[in-house]
């Protein structure tokens, strides 16, 4: 840069000068702000809301019921498929042939 | 290099930097903003790493001229109709106060940076290369040549 660049060198001084009369914005104003800050409370507050929760959810499970005193019972009991095969015993055992008196008739 | 370090380097610069980014975003100082914030949370985040390979100003200057060419890429879809400049601007301008802004716009895109970098900056024409990514024979040519084109203008402007 010699002095033939002096008229150039003028232009900028000046455009610079008129530059530094707008407002530059501070620093501080740019610089990213802390993101962290919420979830410092966010995450903390997040356990406590699933503990409390899961703590209500275990105990309504184990919560011995109380049963009103006009409840009626109707149990059902359901049958071997074998049994009444064994009722029917005596209708086995007396069984006579219808033939059987043929037979007798014949011997006599 | 630890944060604190380099808030206290980027506070040194940040009347520079504004500058350099409003430079960068055709002279908008609401875009220089926004790209110096852009450009502030690339560094301190470590999205771009200082390496001290250069002076510390030569490279928040390149950090800041990569960050404006992608931040107004994104802009550019957005911006409305009548932002569009169509032809070169031929009007006279006010014989009161020179307007900068509309004599630089004249000159060549590289041409201007150039200029502005070394002149308005003070940059050597190594750190221009670095800055711009150029290699400094072609920044020694676009400075001679927006120079002879720069008299010109100011020439123009005088008569």
């Amino acid at each position: 840069m010699n002095t033939e660049d002096d008229d150039i060198k003028a232009f900028f001084a000046d455009m610079r000068k008129e530059d530094t009369q707008h407002t530059i914005p501070k620093f501080e104003d740019l610089l990213p702000k802390k993101r962290t800050s919420k979830i410092r409370y966010i995450i903390p507050i997040g356990i406590a809301a699933s503990l409390i929760v899961g703590f209500g959810v275990w105990t309504d499970t184990t919560e011995t019921r109380t049963i009103p005193d006009d409840t009626l019972f109707i149990s059902l009991e359901e049958e071997t498929g074998t049994e009444t095969l064994l009722s029917d015993d005596l209708s086995v055992f007396s069984w006579e042939s219808p033939t059987a008196s043929l037979i007798n008739d014949f011997n006599d | 290099m630890d944060k604190s370090r380099l808030t206290e380097l980027l506070q040194t610069h940040h009347t520079d930097a504004f500058l350099w980014a409003s430079h960068c975003c055709h002279h908008n100082q609401e875009d220089g903003q926004e790209v110096l914030q852009l450009t502030y949370i690339k560094v301190l985040e470590k999205k771009a790493k200082f390496n001290e390979q250069s002076a510390f100003k030569t490279w928040l200057f390149s950090v800041i001229r990569y960050t404006a060419i992608d931040y107004l890429k994104k802009k550019k879809p957005f911006e409305g109709l009548e932002n569009l400049k169509i032809g070169v601007e031929d009007a006279p301008f006010e014989i009161s106060t020179i307007n900068y802004k509309k004599l630089l716009e004249r000159l060549p895109e590289r041409q201007h940076q150039v200029l502005l970098l070394a002149f308005y900056h003070e940059m050597t024409l190594a750190q221009i290369a670095i800055v711009t990514n150029l290699h400094i024979g072609t920044v020694r040519t676009h400075y001679e040549r927006g120079k002879e084109a720069m008299r010109t203008l100011i020439l123009k402007e005088k008569v």
